[in-house]
């Protein structure tokens, strides 16, 4: 499970040049074998490093950004997305916000 | 599982292919070979590898066409799995007999047996978490079944797993369905924007002069579900 958070100047016309911020937060299992060392496969994995997501558990994430000066304006963007396996993944939930900031 | 007879057997155990050890796969993915002569299940594991490394070919494509015959399907768990989380007190299923929850007869198409085990949570357990082979061997597919016990029912859940994942039928959606994802997962976010004070960044602006354009984003992520995500 991916969580990802941007912001981009929508000022901006090249979008490669928009992004002005960028994060992300990953939730997952690692199976590891007897000598500690990560594996993929079933009859390797013995134990866990357990980075998931608990049942029942609400998690909190904090991002502060803080642009340049001459930022007017910013579209801030959350997804959620879901990997079934390493390859396939979908976004399961989004947020999108447009913040304006008078300039002095 | 192709995997597991080419470099898990061949090369790290060095052991034959044997029914036993295709067992430590097939006992949850494909049940009914546990009825297959010893030599039936070598040439199912043979054609495992086939279909694999043949894939695309005539060859791999028949291989493919009959390994499909042995997948998960009624029996499996209305015969094969029925009656295993309780073996001492049922015994083995019934050859023909078809065990569900309510005992309804199907239309006289097959004998019934009603069998509450189907509706509770150990049932699904068999394959869903830590699997432990004849010989003792723990294969670890997944885990869900850990964090269901250890931490659902130990927060006080008390939903099985068919509450949810068979609210479509037997389709039993999971984290293939998104629908049932979206469901089980809860996103909140919260963005506050706000003017930084100038001259307290370390980071370089371009008028140190003015108030920095800030936000901070908080975000909380609830599992709705009944174990861990992700998991399988």
């Amino acid at each position: 499970m991916v969580l990802d958070v941007t912001a981009k100047n929508l000022d901006e016309k090249e979008p490669a040049k928009q992004l002005l911020f960028s994060d992300q937060r990953i939730w997952w299992e690692i199976g590891k074998d007897l000598h500690n060392r990560m594996r993929y496969g079933a009859w390797q994995i013995k134990e866990i490093v357990d980075l998931t997501l608990q049942p029942m558990e609400t998690i909190k994430e904090r991002f502060l950004m803080n642009f340049d000066t001459d930022i007017e304006t910013v579209e801030i963007e959350v997804t959620l997305s879901y990997f079934i396996n390493g390859k396939k993944g979908d976004m399961v939930h989004s947020a999108k916000k447009t913040l304006a900031y008078e300039l002095d | 599982m192709h995997n597991f007879i080419t470099i898990g057997l061949k090369k790290e155990w060095n052991t034959p292919l044997t029914k036993a050890q295709i067992m430590k796969c097939l006992d949850c993915h494909a049940p009914t070979v546990a009825y297959a002569t010893e030599e039936l299940a070598f040439e199912i594991g043979k054609m495992i590898v086939t279909a694999y490394k043949m894939d695309g070919t005539k060859e791999g494509n028949d291989a493919k066409k009959e390994l499909a015959r042995l997948n998960v399907g009624c029996l499996a768990c209305h015969n094969i799995k029925a009656t295993a989380v309780a073996r001492g007190l049922h015994g083995d299923p019934g050859p023909g007999m078809i065990y569900g929850p309510n005992g309804e007869d199907g239309d006289n198409a097959h004998p019934s047996e009603e069998l509450v085990d189907l509706s509770r949570a150990s049932f699904c357990m068999q394959c869903h978490g830590k699997y432990k082979a004849a010989d003792g061997e723990i294969i670890q597919c997944n885990t869900l079944s850990g964090s269901f016990q250890n931490t659902y029912v130990a927060q006080g859940g008390s939903q099985s797993c068919q509450d949810c994942h068979m609210k479509k039928g037997h389709l039993f959606p999971g984290g293939h369905d998104l629908d049932t994802v979206k469901e089980g997962l809860g996103l909140q976010v919260e963005i506050v924007p706000y003017g930084h004070l100038p001259g307290t960044l370390e980071k370089k602006v371009k008028d140190p002069q003015k108030w920095i354009p800030s936000a901070v984003v908080n975000v909380f992520i609830e599992n709705k579900t009944g174990h861990r995500i992700p998991d399988g």
